[in-house]
């Protein structure tokens, strides 16, 4: 298949060939909401002949919990808890975009310390739950140990977390002009430990997984993403990057201390398949993993000392306008779109989540697919369910 | 041959027990019971152990601790699985046929324990002695796969039916190399009967027939290996159950002690490929020293030297089990078409290529 | 044709490295901790189970107003003579009112710590307490009122 041919017609192509050589009866299957390999509760319905899929239909709102409309009912600062269940591995970035997002409604001033420990826990969090994919994407291929180790090197991150906010996973830390405290003694120290820990983790990882000859087989090739569908479908993050586009907010639109910072953008180059395969999206999400590291080194040694947190009112009322405000999340680009009425709760909040638009273009590419390859290209996407809900 | 055992057995009796003054074809029946309830036993508990091992094993790869609760090191872990499975709700699904659903895991299970009947355990230590054990083997142990697609088509589960499928399709397949390398060993050995096979390697490591014809006898083991692996469905090659995929495959809908049969199954079948292995290519029950120890330090019993060399086999026959595990908890699973590939196109060449040389080398 | 033999030792290749690795495991210290006997030491900023002093407590209503999910009941009642208490920066403060009753529904608690850090005296804390498991819902309902100590 070459780069610039249409997808959509190369589908319809191996689906017509398939239909000629299997002529069976095409069946629905209900794969999820309870499925080993729904990443939550995500039911799709596949209609395949045997094993080959005709077409999928992905269906939502298992998990819709209606977060935009609790927003609507609590102040600025009461919302914040809820910002980490929107992406619950990765709460600190979504925390960080809230926090973004109110400040810049109220024109709030952030420390530069603050703005530097944000970076921090973010990359950090960022590297947690690629290393959870990472495990998962192991999973779906039938090895079950790159999980175990990369909860095992997740664990010292969530303890990282736990001395500097107190939770292990619904951190709450971020708060809107700043964060809620300082690091704690120590967290410096431990946090370069690790750093310099799990690069050496993470060699053993690619051996392990990444770089295993059966691994390839099932993720290079698969499942592949071109470009322009990508860009339709407004798909964004790692499975962005994995097609080949070099789009990170974090360079692109660069919010907080990141112009500051030293780091690159891997992209998806096709190395052992096609770009835009489920092995260059995988790829992508480990080589982020070392960039977070060296963004996190810099940012230790550059953070200043100062306060963490701007004074910000208990009963806190923006004055009436609205903004728009996007973060690049480890799955994406995370918006919240917030309208106030100049009272002291939103009145509107949208949040624009990644997993939701990369969902969407799951059912086009996955046509003509094995169940099998239907596993790894939905694994490679990464969804989390409540982001997709919420 | 069938007298020699039979003399042996004799001689063992008269040896020590020389009070029951009985004649020897019944001696021989009683011991057939006897063995064939420790074989049945034996087996069961092996279903439990392995279970226990891989968890065990597992952890311990995955830098965990597995199950170390119940009993000394969670040793007893398989005695408490055991008895949440009894106790659990016997659940048939409304859309199941019924009998078929019922009958499948017997069916598994019967293949399973069909092996052991042909497996010689250890000098004189055996439930039969056939001589045309190897092919009996391969016949009995295809019923494993009627009990797997009368399970999937039973149950009424379109993920149960993908499954039985794929595995039908991998071990019919499998069965080919599988085939070639027990073809070679026959050539080699010039007979069928396992026991044989076992005797024409005795001496010491030299005389295993993995060392016979270097490399090529040891290819051949790899790829007997790597073909039962597949006709055990054990990571990479366990697309029948692959969970990710199709939830659990042919066993998606049993619970209970129907489960506890489709599991017990799967590693009596673990051992049983991995002693096949053993005998095969590893010399079985002999030592793999020129003289059994046992012997060399308390003289010459018959008894010391079927303990001794049962130990002999049962350690050779665990540490291919041990690498299986280390396997699967090692590596991800191939897909389909890709196990197909690997079968027709990598296995099936070589084990040709090696049959084809191993004749050449004989007849020189 | 060198393809097919490449393919094979490089597959085989990967294979033992990958065996390797997870031997390494198998002989190497592991990270399991035996929850019941060993025990995690929580660290200082730990968010546990919401507790109150209810003798600290000014009733200023700020934790209640503050909770995210309403899981605070707070009743006073005006006392005759003012006590003091002291706040958390130092400083003395006039306590008006008495609590008689201070209820904490654990059951609904997310333990986002915004009530403890908007407290002026530190009367609501978060302890370390986690094994909140219990047999019924009501007994999920703490009361931290000295004269209304549950039955």
């Amino acid at each position: 298949m070459s780069q610039n041919q249409e997808p959509t017609t190369i589908v319809k192509n191996a689906a017509t060939r398939m239909s000629e050589v299997v002529l069976g009866e095409e069946m629905l299957i209900n794969m999820g909401p309870q499925h080993p390999s729904t990443h939550g509760v995500l039911n799709k319905v596949l209609k395949t002949d045997g094993e080959i899929i005709s077409e999928v239909f992905p269906q939502v709102g298992y998990l819709h919990r209606g977060l935009e409309k609790i927003a609507e009912k609590l102040n600025y600062h009461q919302f914040m808890p809820y910002t980490d269940r929107i992406d619950y591995l990765a709460s600190m970035n979504c925390n960080m975009a809230y926090a973004m997002a109110v400040e810049k409604l109220a024109s709030i001033e952030v420390p530069k310390r603050a703005e530097y420990i944000r970076v921090v826990m973010a990359e950090f969090n960022r590297i947690a739950t690629h290393l959870v994919f990472m495990g998962t994407m192991g999973l779906e291929t039938g090895a079950w140990t790159p999980i175990v180790y990369g909860f095992r090197e997740r664990e010292e991150i969530l303890d990282l977390f736990e001395m500097t906010c107190g939770q292990r996973l619904t951190y709450n830390y971020m708060r809107i002009g700043g964060v809620s405290d300082d690091l704690p003694s120590g967290f410096v120290d431990k946090a370069r430990r690790f750093c310099d820990m799990l690069e050496q983790k993470w060699v053993e990882y690619n051996n392990l997984l990444s770089y295993n000859q059966i691994f390839i087989m099932r993720m290079a090739k698969v499942g592949v993403l071109p470009v322009d569908l990508a860009i339709d479908y407004g798909v964004t993050g790692p499975v962005l990057r994995g097609s080949g586009v070099k789009w990170d907010l974090r360079k692109n639109e660069p919010y907080s201390v990141y112009p500051e910072l030293e780091f690159d953008i891997p992209i998806g180059t096709g190395e052992l398949g096609q770009v835009g395969d489920a092995w260059d999206r995988y790829m992508v999400r480990m080589r982020e993993i070392k960039q977070s590291i060296r963004i996190i080194r810099q940012a230790l040694d550059k953070m200043p000392s100062g306060e963490v947190r701007a004074k910000v009112g208990r009963i806190f009322k923006p004055a009436a306008g609205e903004v728009y405000s996007r973060a690049e999340n480890p799955r994406g680009e995370l918006g919240f779109y917030v309208v106030s009425d100049g009272s002291a709760n939103p009145y509107r909040l949208k949040i624009r989540t990644a997993s939701f638009n990369n969902l969407s273009a799951v059912p086009p590419i996955s046509k003509g697919m094995m169940i099998s390859d239907f596993v790894m290209t939905l694994g490679s996407f990464d969804i989390v369910l409540p982001e997709v809900d919420r | 041959m069938l007298k020699e055992y039979i003399d042996a057995i004799k001689s063992f009796a008269e040896q020590y027990l020389p009070v029951i003054n009985v004649p020897v074809e019944l001696w021989y029946i009683v011991w057939l019971f006897i063995f064939g309830g420790i074989v049945l036993g034996g087996m069961m508990m092996f279903g439990g152990l392995g279970a226990y091992m891989e968890r065990r094993v597992a952890g311990f790869l995955q830098s965990r601790l597995g199950p170390n609760r119940v009993g000394p090191q969670g040793l007893l872990q398989f005695m408490a699985d055991g008895i949440k499975l009894v106790l659990k709700e016997d659940l048939i699904p409304a859309a199941a046929d019924k009998i078929l659903f019922r009958l499948a895991p017997y069916v598994l299970f019967i293949g399973t324990l069909g092996v052991f009947a042909a497996l010689p355990f250890s000098k004189y230590v055996g439930i039969t002695n056939l001589n045309l054990g190897l092919l009996y083997i391969l016949a009995i142990s295809s019923l494993v796969v009627i009990g797997i697609i009368m399970a999937g088509w039973s149950s009424g589960n379109k993920w149960s039916l993908l499954g039985a499928m794929r595995s039908v399709a991998q071990i019919i397949s499998y069965e080919i190399p599988i085939g070639i390398c027990f073809l070679t060993i026959i050539m080699m050995a010039g007979t069928m009967n396992m026991n044989t096979i076992t005797d024409l390697q005795s001496g010491s490591v030299i005389n295993w027939y993995i060392f016979r014809y270097p490399p090529i006898t040891l290819i051949l083991f790899l790829i007997y290996f790597i073909a039962s692996m597949a006709e055990v469905n054990r990571t990479p090659f366990d697309i029948p159950e692959a969970e990710s995929e199709i939830v659990g495959g042919y066993h998606t809908e049993y619970s209970g002690m129907r489960f506890a049969f489709f599991y017990m199954g799967e590693y009596g079948n673990m051992f049983a490929v991995c002693a096949i292995a053993s005998i095969l290519f590893l010399g079985g029950w002999q030592s793999p020293l020129p003289f059994f120890i046992l012997n060399e330090l308390f003289g010459d019993y018959a008894v010391l030297t079927a303990i001794e060399g049962f130990g002999w086999f049962l350690s050779k026959a665990m540490f291919l089990v041990f690498m299986m595990m280390w396997l699967r908890w090692t590596l991800p699973r191939y897909r389909v078409d890709q196990l197909m590939s690997l079968c027709w196109k990598v296995l099936l060449p070589f084990s040709l290529a090696c049959m084809l040389i191993i004749g050449f080398w004989m007849l020189k | 044709m060198v393809n097919y033999f490449k393919s094979i030792v490089v597959g085989l290749w990967s294979v033992l490295v990958g065996l390797a690795i997870t031997i390494k495991y198998f002989f190497s210290k592991k990270a399991t901790m035996e929850y019941p006997e060993q025990r995690w030491t929580m660290p200082e900023r730990f968010r546990g189970m919401v507790k109150c002093d209810s003798n600290k407590c000014i009733s200023c209503l700020y934790c209640v107003n503050i909770c995210p999910v309403s899981l605070i009941t707070l009743e006073n009642v005006k006392l005759d003579v003012p006590g003091k208490v002291m706040t958390l920066d130092g400083k003395e403060m006039k306590r008006l009112k008495d609590v008689t009753k201070f209820e904490v529904d654990i059951s609904k608690c997310i333990f986002c710590g915004l009530c403890t850090e908007g407290c002026p005296t530190g009367a609501i804390y978060m302890s370390k307490d986690y094994e909140l498991a219990c047999y019924s819902r009501k007994d999920m309902v703490y009361q931290y009122a000295p004269d209304s100590q549950r039955p």
